[in-house]
């Protein structure tokens, strides 16, 4: 079992050969990162399988509904949104997949798993741009290999549904907010 | 307008108390949890107060609407019910207005255990799943065979014929001049649409058109009056008029709402509720927009509105274009069945991200389900 806690959420992975926190900042841990390239939050090793995973934890998911949206501008404003948290979790990958090469540790299929606080509707929306422009599977006649064999954008309840073996909680509910903030 | 419904050991029912909003009512729920039963059941208690039925007529509209095996109130009594138990349906409408009726499995008629003071409720209307502007020429055909056409459509669609084919429309234009709530939701319907969908009874025949075009508007501001008259002349665009089955599909349920405006049936503030089952059959996804800023426009005005959908962008559409600055106002009724007992339950929400059981976006959640299936195996379980 390892337990690894990320952004106010812990994990506890039962089958896990090595769990993370990828992006850590404490100079003491020797899972230190200390590049200047952007991490995911999480590594986890399995026998056949690494596994990413991002958390973005969001209040309002209204503001990255790009079909939903009731005007130009504010379509606009949501197209912006949208492709801001697609670009930030790609690129997330994407570094994250250079600084394993350099490690030599991306030996085994990766599968990328982002927990966003969306409704599944939406999520199915980011993963799907998601893995167009990850890009998921070998992209290239040219490639040998794929950069991330799968992607996949599911909020807390669907992680805890899929992966009875990694159950994942929140580890603080949210402090209100103070009135007048 | 409904405020409150309770049905007990009616239909599907064992025991189930819903509160309406004033404004818009969207009831979810998947299949088999009685949506449309309770959108009937509200219509027919809203009919029978604004019809000033008595226990017999009523039988006979929920017969009509429920259309059970044969016509015998045993048949709207919940399975499992004893002898000598009461079903009832107990309606309360604004202005202390109620509609209160029980019966038993023995019972010929319903009983009305309070006597129905003089009601001043608008008549109803109930838009049926099946879109009915393609139907209707059929339906009112002097040559259909009236218990041919009564097995095949419950009184939802013929009281929705009726109301279409109601008395001969006054012109829209002064209609619009003379009153501007119901000018600031037609014109923009029309336009929206563009063109105006007509229906014409020659002597049991029904003509319907769609006359392409759209209203200029000009608008006079009356003078020491902060009131803005609108004036509005409809421009035909050049060519002859198009069937109505010729009219793309998707725009004919909307063609309905501007139908109804037009003849009157449809009186914001002063009709009763409009009730809508599924109003995402046979309607072009984008037009979903559309219908709910009409459905919107009209809430504003008075309407009230119950809608049951299975539709997720429906609901979204709802979510995103709500004003509250506007006082508008949805709350969303959640049918599901009790995994203990079996029976039905209801639980409501005014807040959109809160929805549970929420059966639309879980249908999304299956297909990440079998994503991760087929993507990821065993991984994890």
């Amino acid at each position: 079992m390892k337990v690894v806690e990320a952004d106010g959420f812990e994990f506890r992975f039962e089958d896990a050969l090595e769990a993370f926190v990828f992006d850590e900042k404490d100079r003491a841990k020797p899972t230190f990162h200390g590049v200047p390239m952007k991490g995911v939050d999480i590594v986890a090793e399995f026998d056949e399988a690494y596994v990413y995973v991002e958390l973005k934890d969001y209040d309002d998911s209204s503001i990255y509904d790009v079909l939903g949206a009731a005007n130009d501008s504010e379509k606009e404003s949501r197209q912006a949104s949208f492709k801001w948290l697609k670009n930030y979790l790609k690129y997330k990958f994407r570094d994250s997949y250079l600084y394993r090469h350099a490690e030599q540790k991306v030996e085994k299929p990766i599968h990328y798993i982002c927990l966003v606080t969306f409704d599944n509707a939406l999520n199915s929306r980011m993963q799907k741009s998601l893995k167009q422009e990850l890009p998921v599977g070998k992209a290239s006649r040219r490639w040998v290999q794929a950069l991330a064999e799968s992607c996949h954008v599911i909020n807390l309840y669907k992680w805890n549904e899929n992966f009875p073996k990694w159950p994942v909680s929140r580890i603080n509910a949210p402090a209100p907010v103070p009135a007048g903030a | 307008m409904i405020e409150k419904l309770e049905l007990k050991k009616f239909a599907k029912f064992e025991k189930l108390s819903i509160q309406f909003s004033p404004r818009i009512n969207i009831v979810i729920g998947e299949n088999g949890t009685g949506k449309t039963q309770l959108l009937k059941a509200a219509y027919v208690a809203n009919a029978a107060l604004s019809d000033q039925l008595q226990g017999a007529d009523i039988t006979k509209r929920l017969y009509r609407a429920y259309r059970p095996a044969s016509d015998a109130l045993s048949k709207l009594v919940r399975h499992g019910t004893l002898v000598g138990e009461y079903a009832e349906l107990d309606a309360q409408f604004a202005g202390n207005q109620r509609l209160h009726a029980t019966f038993t499995l023995a019972s010929k008629t319903v009983a009305l255990p309070q006597s129905i003071a003089t009601p001043t409720l608008g008549a109803p209307i109930f838009l049926p799943t099946k879109e009915i502007l393609s139907l209707i020429r059929g339906i009112r055909s002097k040559d259909a065979d009236l218990k041919t056409v009564e097995s095949i459509f419950d009184s939802t669609y013929l009281d929705l014929c009726d109301k279409l084919m109601a008395r001969k429309p006054v012109k829209a234009e002064e209609m619009i001049e003379g009153d501007p709530r119901f000018g600031a939701v037609y014109v923009k319907l029309v336009n929206a649409l563009g063109g105006k969908f007509n229906l014409i009874d020659l002597s049991g025949s029904v003509l319907m058109s769609f006359d392409p075009g759209q209203y200029q508007v000009e608008r006079d501001r009356v003078q020491h009056d902060l009131n803005t008259r609108m004036r509005a002349k409809f421009i035909a665009r050049k060519g002859e008029s198009v069937s109505a089955n010729m009219a793309a599909e998707g725009i004919r349920k909307l063609g309905i709402i501007q139908l109804l405006l037009q003849n009157h049936q449809l009186d914001p503030g002063r009709s009763g509720s409009l009730f809508w089952d599924e109003p995402e059959t046979n309607m072009n996804p984008k037009l979903m927009r559309l219908l709910v800023e009409t459905l919107l426009e009209l809430s504003r005005n008075g309407q009230q509105i119950v809608l049951a959908t299975h539709d997720y962008v429906l609901l979204k559409w709802f979510d995103l274009l709500m004003d509250k600055g506007k006082e508008d106002h949805v709350r969303f009724h959640s049918l599901y069945s009790d995994p203990d007992s079996g029976e039905i339950k209801i639980a409501f929400t005014d807040d959109y991200l809160t929805i549970t059981p929420n059966p639309i976006d879980e249908a999304f959640g299956f297909l990440i389900n079998q994503e991760i299936e087929n993507d990821m195996g065993s991984l994890g379980k």
